[in-house]
């Protein structure tokens, strides 16, 4: 079982990602929030573009997974988006939402990854990011 | 919002540079490692997100708008705390935007933007 809070180089507030859903060779499912007191959040609500933060987080967990062996956690850093769409601009703050993530392909340190996040039956983001890793 | 100031996030300050009909400039300051925290333990890196919403504020201060897409962004260096960036944004003909930040002469972010054109979801906390 994997447990996003543990797993997870990142801590307290920067943990996006609550739950993981769902998994297999490709793909990750995940729940996810903004926190309430994240740095970002203001009165109440953050921009809908922190959505790539979360999947940026089960794109890692999904690495996390699938490591072999006693290996450290890897560290990645989020390096590019060549496309993102979101739709509303602000998401409320603490509010569950899921995002989906699907490595496409790995070039070297460079990790494709194309992504959808929904809260409830809507879609809010879309896109495509690149994460760089030292896994 | 002070006049031609912005707290972006918790340290995070937006400061108005000069602005035109086709273009926006100003510079941010992290003033400290709010935005970082847990972002990591013990190797405090600002998260790309904080860029994408300074972009996002010095937008809805320029146009009173916000983002709908992203396209071609790409994060070129680290931030950590006590870093100041200048930010610019101009306006392309076929309607994107198009964003740079730099820390000194060190690209640090660059990409483009849609906007929403309805009004009602252009409120930005201020």
């Amino acid at each position: 079982m994997i447990r996003p809070g543990e797993s997870l180089p990142h801590a307290g507030v920067a943990v996006f990602v609550t739950e993981v859903l769902d998994r297999d060779a490709k793909t990750l499912t995940a729940a996810a929030r903004i926190p309430a007191d994240h740095a970002l959040v203001r009165d109440g609500r953050a921009s809908s573009s922190l959505l790539v933060e979360a999947a940026a987080q089960a794109a890692a967990l999904h690495g996390i997974a699938s490591l072999e062996g006693d290996r450290p956690t890897p560290q990645g850093f989020l390096v590019a988006l060549p496309r993102c769409a979101i739709r509303p601009a602000f998401l409320a703050a603490d509010e569950r939402f899921e995002v989906r993530v699907e490595h496409r392909r790995t070039d070297g340190p460079l990790w494709r990854w194309l992504f959808t996040a929904h809260q409830g039956d809507a879609q809010i983001g879309e896109g495509e990011f690149s994460v760089w890793s030292d896994a | 919002m002070i006049d031609g100031a912005w707290e972006v996030g918790t340290g995070l300050r937006l400061t108005l540079g000069a602005q035109s009909d086709e273009s926006w400039s100003g510079t941010f300051h992290i003033a400290d490692a709010a935005v970082c925290a847990g972002h990591f333990p013990n190797a405090p890196i600002v998260p790309a997100i904080a860029v994408l919403s300074v972009v996002e504020a010095a937008l809805a201060a320029w146009r009173d708008t916000s983002v709908t897409a992203w396209s071609g962004v790409r994060f070129r260096a680290p931030l950590a705390p006590g870093d100041t960036c200048s930010v610019e944004l101009t306006a392309r003909p076929e309607g994107t935007i198009w964003f740079d930040l730099c820390r000194g002469d060190k690209a640090v972010a660059t990409g483009r933007l849609t906007t929403a054109h309805d009004a009602t979801d252009t409120e930005q906390p201020q």
